[in-house]
């Protein structure tokens, strides 16, 4: 069982459906096990995530069963590489199981690339619909401004479940530094690091901004989780609810006001003033407040959206080079060579102190 | 742009053939595809960017990198000094703009405030405009 998967960029089951079909049936106890209906899903630009339906015979009293899946395959060299597939999936255990926090529960962790050309685990599968950034206007997810609303404010309640998590039990391994100072020039050195090492050309307004968090970025008096991905695009909806948070694998602990900020990033909402197209700033934070008993600072907002866009324009150059050196054929990476203008003129706006 | 026209042209051109061609079933749709995959190919043999970009980035970067080191001791700097030893005329945008960053560093740790970083912050707008006026996408059309 040597299915590779890697490269196939295509919305198939790129052969996957053999080799998983007779993995799951080990799992289940069910050699008689089939699976249908792979899609591939291209939201990502990270890990390769599958859904699929498995259909099996149980061996005790002979009834069908059909249940739904999502498999996430660890990417040979994705956006955000390296990965660590047992930390996110001990990652995904925790959220499930000592939080209310939608997000699906992981199953099974698969370490041998034997199966699938890569690590990967298993989850339950999520049914809903996931709206983007792209769409401002979705008649399903908010069919009315008061249903944006509703989806909103649980929004705000599931990042605050978040960042309520303990994470000094069973997720210390997600802190660099346990002083909020400290932790949060770790989290600055990281992605000025991942620009480094990305970048194929200097950007001049990137390096201003790290200069300017070099001395500007304000640290809270608090370390919680921090999703790292948090923002419209990344979770679920089914009737008027939050079903699913996607996407940890930027989950780390860090500066609550980091994660409020990035999901308020111009990237995620265009020139519309609602965070990830949901809510307006101040309804955003008097609800966090509300929640948490934490009142975001406007100085420490803006200087934490400043590092949200530098993370992201370190995570465009990443994608650049990873084409550029071949190590993905995904184009949609290779644009990210031009699309970083998006991303660089909100960070000059906002580090000449324009509303963005 | 980071990416080299070579790379991005054969990707493309790969992408065409490998990916959106088998899923194209019309055959006068499927030869458009060819076409256009062997018009990237040829293309990526017979193109490089713009070097009038690249002039303009150096011609207003030099100034800037001389003032800076004038401002600077004489032990900072040590790359916009080298730079400016090195490159007397025309030269490529790549290594004046790794200079630029150790004067930009330097500047917003010494004088945040002065002259020379808004010259520098100047600098990395009009940079900044020159890209945006190149851009052709969708995204967020603002």
């Amino acid at each position: 069982m040597n299915t590779s998967v890697q490269g196939a960029a295509t919305g198939s089951d790129a052969g996957i459906a053999g080799p998983l079909g007779a993995w799951l049936g080990e799992r289940l106890d069910a050699p008689d096990l089939t699976v249908r209906g792979i899609v591939r899903h291209t939201e990502g630009f990270s890990w390769q995530t599958y859904t699929l339906d498995a259909d099996w015979r149980d061996a005790a009293d002979g009834r069908r069963h059909t249940r739904g899946f999502a498999v996430r395959v660890e990417p040979r060299d994705g956006l955000l590489a390296p990965y660590d597939i047992e930390a996110q999936y001990r990652l995904n255990q925790v959220v499930s199981r000592q939080s209310s926090v939608p997000a699906p529960a992981p199953l099974w962790l698969e370490t041998d690339p034997g199966v699938l050309g890569m690590p990967f685990y298993v989850m339950e599968r999520a049914t809903g619909h996931v709206p983007v950034q792209w769409r401002a206007e979705d008649p399903i997810a908010f069919p009315t401004p008061q249903a944006r609303r509703a989806i909103g404010l649980e929004f705000v309640d599931i990042q605050a479940e978040i960042h309520a998590i303990d994470w000094r039990s069973d997720l210390a391994f997600l802190a660099s530094d346990t002083d909020p100072a400290r932790s949060a020039q770790a989290q600055l050195d990281y992605w000025v690091d991942r620009y480094e090492r990305g970048r194929m050309v200097e950007l001049p307004v990137v390096r201003e901004a790290i200069a300017w968090l070099r001395v500007n970025l304000e640290p809270s008096d608090r370390l919680v989780l921090c999703h790292g991905d948090y923002r419209i695009g990344n979770f679920m909806v089914r009737d008027g609810r939050v079903v699913a948070v996607f996407d940890w694998e930027l989950a780390h602990v860090g500066d609550p006001v980091e994660d409020l900020a990035y999901a308020g990033l111009p990237l995620w909402r265009g020139r519309d003033p609602r965070l990830s197209h949901l809510l307006a700033p101040e309804d955003f934070f008097a609800r966090y407040a509300e929640r948490t008993g934490f009142a975001v600072s406007p100085q420490a907002f803006r200087a934490w959206t400043i590092f949200g866009l530098v993370k992201a324009a370190a995570t465009y150059v990443q994608g650049s080079r990873a084409f550029e050196e071949g190590r993905t054929g995904d184009l949609r990476l290779a644009v990210m060579g031009h699309q970083i203008v998006h991303v660089l003129r909100h960070l000059a706006r906002a580090l000449d102190g324009e509303s963005i | 742009m980071q990416n080299s026209p070579q790379r991005l042209l054969a990707g493309a051109a790969q992408a065409l053939r490998e990916v959106v061609g088998p899923a194209v079933a019309e055959a006068y749709p499927r030869a458009q595809l060819a076409a256009a995959a062997e018009l990237l190919d040829n293309l990526a043999q017979r193109v490089e960017w713009r070097r009038d970009d690249g002039d303009e980035i150096v011609g207003r970067a030099r100034p800037l990198l001389e003032d800076a080191t004038a401002a600077a001791g004489p032990t900072d700097l040590q790359r916009a000094r080298a730079w400016l030893v090195a490159v007397p005329g025309p030269g490529e945008p790549g290594p004046v703009l790794e200079a630029l960053a150790e004067a930009q560093t330097w500047a917003a740790a010494h004088a945040p405030d002065g002259e020379l970083a808004g010259r520098l912050r100047a600098f990395a707008r009009w940079d900044l405009e020159c890209e945006v006026r190149r851009l052709r996408n969708g995204m967020f059309k603002d």
